[in-house]
């Protein structure tokens, strides 16, 4: 069930909230408690019954881990608790190797040995990288006495909780549990409500209009056939149109996941900081999928050694760390060497940073060497995307190949009679075509546009604060103001559903994550 | 209860004042409205929409292919008045034909008037929606009306099992013996709802959700299909019935249009997607045992028919150019429209054949006169 669906906005949402709220009122707490898990559970067998199974079984057997290395460490020699721990966390593995990776390594070992090995294909379950990893983050900090709530249903609705089940954000236990264990998360706060509604909306239009309105521009590029020959215009086109696609596809997400989280008191981090404005990929990582990158760097980069023994190590840490990062999104050597890409970029970054601090010490940048820094980042992160859309190591060299093919330009047919006076055909750099892969002008225009609001707007969680703000600041009848902006929200929503609705299934990028 | 009504009161102006917000907004967008089909039901579809109508055509909700145009004294979406018995050639077919998204001059009918070297001796007869009844319905109007020396028939996929499906304010086939007869099912009268829905229609909003996006309840909720709608759907996809609906038409159209078959052309269209990335092949409503039915048939009977689909191959083979609005939409562009009208050029005036000619002044002995069927 999507998020921008009707039986979702229409159907699951509404029933969810009013069984929640209901019983919540009547001061069934754990009753309300169940009713958010029994709808999460719905909500993710819809997409297919059986995998429930396995959501719940992985749901319980981490649990039991968790409460065995609880009793282990307080009763038993430490040796136990860790070789339980040990145990779980290759369950967890194993599972997820199933399930994501087994295609993969069948298929890496055929074309490296030259065997013929071969298994049934095995469906991805939708979200098991989520549910997977969080959970070994959790028996690590039982092992580690982190873990402060140990609630069953805190817990079950820690992993299964739908806003985050099916695509994120990754989230901590430590930030989670306790919201699910006290007794204010379960009263109807219209502020929260409002707050919720309004970053669900601001999700919504960034996906609906944002990315879904991009996203024709990105296939023609991606998925030509190999022998044609990609133009530069033609590979720019659908690089830069693919790069703002996933990051509004995905923020988008993340806003709606959050605002209905926040429909229920539930407060999720945040998983974006207008990351295009980086200015440098060090920066990238702070602002791009920031749970996943705290989870990387928590759970992988820290437990490595982190920068704690010298240059090399650090260096070394940070690429299996990136290099583990591309292949939680994917069982494919493209995400390996996208994760391989930015795992240099950090080094790079990391290398040039102490060359400055020794030459030049701590100086401060101008405003156009962050202008130069913002671009020069948003290239390499560009570059980069190539990999991570590409179907194959050899598209993506194709594709960039076509991106840096300047011998000659060639320009769409369409515009010869608007260019014909300034670029003449016949010079021989400049040639006149039909572009298979190039939508003109109104592709410019959305690339134009959504570049600018990706560089020059305000973020959601800004737009949020000063919403928040203004609406506090207009107090006087301030429950009659949140009942209007509720209603005048409704309306948006049910436009943009509408338009989503009328399109077609329009899923999530992340979803194949 | 005074604090829910108070909530529910303040909820409903929220929600009211941003239906007026995008009202007005929309009012700035080229929003697709203005076309408002004719109240005169016996001359539809020869009476498309109501005459000297301005209009704005857009697709999609970003408003794709926007035109701005003003019907004619016929209700079509056309640059000049039709006259009665001018004896035209009549460019007959559904969306295509009506072809909203391009301008008159880059349709079928604006390319052959051009070719033919008079604008004004092609009549284009279009109207979204239409299949064959309708077009055996249109031929009968059109013949009355305008006595044409020539016919030219754009068949779309699905043309045939659609006009078993009986369908309000269209013509359909409903099957008598051996034979079939030709049915009308007449839009709803004049009831305060149609006076009301008239009303709503003309919001651009309005419009937008239904115009633009092609909104209906139907995706929102699925209504069980009657009995009587189930037996149509399952006929309609029978190729024995198919087949009889082809032959039936056939055998009508002559006398119905009142041209001889030599100057009837059918330009069959093809899944041009299919031909760009065979990948983004559409599933067809008719087989292609159907469709080869069709031109065989209308071959053996005397009429010029092209099957278009080698024609746009060899173009795109040679040209890479792209006959429609890929991905957006299927309908042709320009170049779609060209091809279509060279190849009715061909069938019905190439090789020095004077018979098909339009003779806008040439009165004929007797145009009611229907021809022998073949």
């Amino acid at each position: 069930m999507l998020f921008n669906s009707y039986e979702f906005l229409l159907i699951f949402l509404p029933l969810t909230a009013a069984a929640f709220f209901a019983l919540s009122a009547w001061g069934h707490l754990r009753s309300a408690a169940g009713s958010l898990a029994l709808a999460s559970i719905i909500f993710y067998g819809y997409w297919s019954p059986v995998y429930v199974l396995l959501l719940l079984g992985s749901v319980a057997g981490n649990l039991l881990a968790a409460r065995a290395i609880v009793q282990y460490r307080a009763s038993q020699p430490p040796g136990l608790a860790k070789r339980a721990l040990t145990l779980a966390v290759l369950a967890n593995l194993c599972a997820i190797g199933y399930f994501k990776y087994a295609n993969f390594f069948v298929d890496s070992l055929n074309s490296l040995a030259h065997t013929n090995l071969s298994i049934a294909h095995v469906v991805l379950p939708i979200g098991i990288s989520f549910f997977t990893f969080t959970q070994i983050a959790y028996l690590v900090d039982t092992y580690q006495g982190k873990v402060r709530e140990t609630g069953v249903m805190p817990y079950i609705l820690f992993v299964t909780y739908f806003p985050h089940l099916i695509a994120g954000p990754v989230l901590h236990h430590a930030e989670m549990m306790p919201q699910f264990a006290r007794n204010d998360t379960y009263r109807f706060h219209l502020d929260n409500f409002l707050i919720g509604s309004a970053y669900f909306l601001i999700g919504l239009f960034k996906k609906v209009v944002l990315a879904d309105g991009i996203q024709p521009y990105v296939a023609p590029v991606f998925d030509a056939d190999a022998t044609y020959a990609l133009t530069a215009l033609e590979a720019w086109g659908g690089v830069l149109a693919y790069t703002l696609q996933i990051y509004f596809d995905f923020s988008g997400y993340s806003d709606m996941a959050l605002g209905l989280s926040k429909l229920f008191n539930v407060d999720l981090p945040l998983n974006f900081d207008s990351p295009y404005k980086a200015t440098s990929i060090t920066d990238f990582w702070r602002r791009w999928h920031m749970t996943l990158s705290r989870f990387l760097r928590d759970y992988v980069y820290i437990p490595l050694g982190g920068n704690r023994k010298g240059a090399v190590s650090r260096y070394l840490n940070l690429m299996i760390t990136m290099l583990l990062g591309g292949l939680w999104h994917g069982a494919s050597w493209t995400f390996v060497f996208w994760g391989g890409l930015h795992g240099s970029y950090l080094m790079v970054n990391h290398g040039w940073r102490a060359l400055r601090e020794r030459f030049l010490g701590a100086t401060r940048s101008t405003r156009i060497g962050r202008l130069l820094a913002v671009l020069t980042t948003f290239l390499f992160v560009v570059i980069a995307w190539v990999f991570f859309r590409a179907t194959s190591l050899d598209a993506a060299l194709r594709i960039l190949h076509g991106m840096f093919s300047f011998q000659e330009l060639v320009v769409p047919i369409e515009w010869q009679p608007a260019l014909a006076a300034w670029l003449p055909a016949d010079s021989g750099t400049v040639r006149f075509s039909h572009l298979d892969a190039f939508g003109g002008t109104r592709q410019l225009v959305w690339i134009a546009v959504l570049l600018a609001m990706a560089w020059t707007c305000p973020n959601s969680q800004t737009l949020i604060r000063r919403f928040r703000d203004g609406a506090a600041l207009a107090s006087a009848k301030r429950g009659e103001w949140a009942w209007f902006l509720l209603g005048f929200i409704a309306v948006l929503v049910g436009l943009l559903a509408v338009i989503n609705g009328t399109r077609g299934v329009s899923e999530f990028i992340y979803f194949n994550f | 209860m005074r604090k829910l009504f108070s909530r529910l009161t303040w909820l409903a102006a929220g929600a009211l004042l941003a239906l007026i917000l995008l009202e007005g907004v929309f009012r700035l967008l080229p929003v697709s409205m203005g076309l408002h089909r004719t109240e005169q039901f016996k001359r539809w579809p020869l009476e498309a929409y109501q005459p000297g109508q301005r209009y704005t055509y857009s697709k999609s909700w970003q408003f794709l292919n926007v035109r701005h145009g003003v019907t004619n004294n016929y209700g079509h979406p056309a640059s000049f008045d039709y006259r009665q018995r001018s004896h035209p050639v009549v460019v007959i077919g559904d969306s295509f034909v009506e072809s909203l998204m391009n301008s008159y001059e880059d349709t079928l009918q604006g390319q052959l008037g051009a070719r033919l070297g008079s604008r004004e001796s092609v009549y284009g007869l279009g109207f979204a929606g239409l299949s064959a009844s309708d077009f055996l319905a249109l031929s009968r109007l059109a013949r009355d009306e305008f006595a044409p020396t020539a016919a030219v028939f754009v068949i779309i996929d699905g043309d045939f099992s659609e006009s078993l499906l009986p369908g309000l304010g269209t013509y359909h086939f409903v099957p008598q013996g051996d034979s079939f007869r030709l049915a009308y099912l007449p839009l709803h009268g004049e009831t305060l709802l149609k006076a009301v829905r008239s009303k709503i229609g003309e919001l651009s909003f309005y419009r937008y959700i239904f115009g633009n996006l092609g909104f209906s309840l139907d995706s929102v909720v699925k209504f069980s299909r009657t009995k009587e709608q189930s037996k149509s759907e399952r006929d309609a996809s029978d190729p024995a019935l198919l087949r009889r609906v082809i032959d039936y038409f056939l055998a009508e159209l002559p006398s119905a249009i009142g041209v001889p078959a030599q100057c009837i052309a059918f330009l069959l269209d093809s899944d041009r997607y299919a031909i760009y990335k065979p990948e983004s092949a559409s599933v067809p409503k008719e087989t292609p045992e159907i469709r080869r039915y069709f031109l065989d048939q209308a071959e053996r009977l005397g009429f010029a028919a092209s099957n278009l689909d080698p024609v746009f191959r060899a173009r795109y083979a040679s040209e890479h150019a792209k006959f429609d609005y890929w991905p957006n939409d299927r309908h042709w562009n320009r170049t779609g429209h060209g091809v279509a009208a060279d190849e009715a050029y061909r069938l019905l005036f190439g090789a020095g054949k004077r018979e098909c000619l339009p003779s806008m002044d040439r009165p004929r002995a007797n145009p009611s006169q229907p021809y022998a069927s073949p």
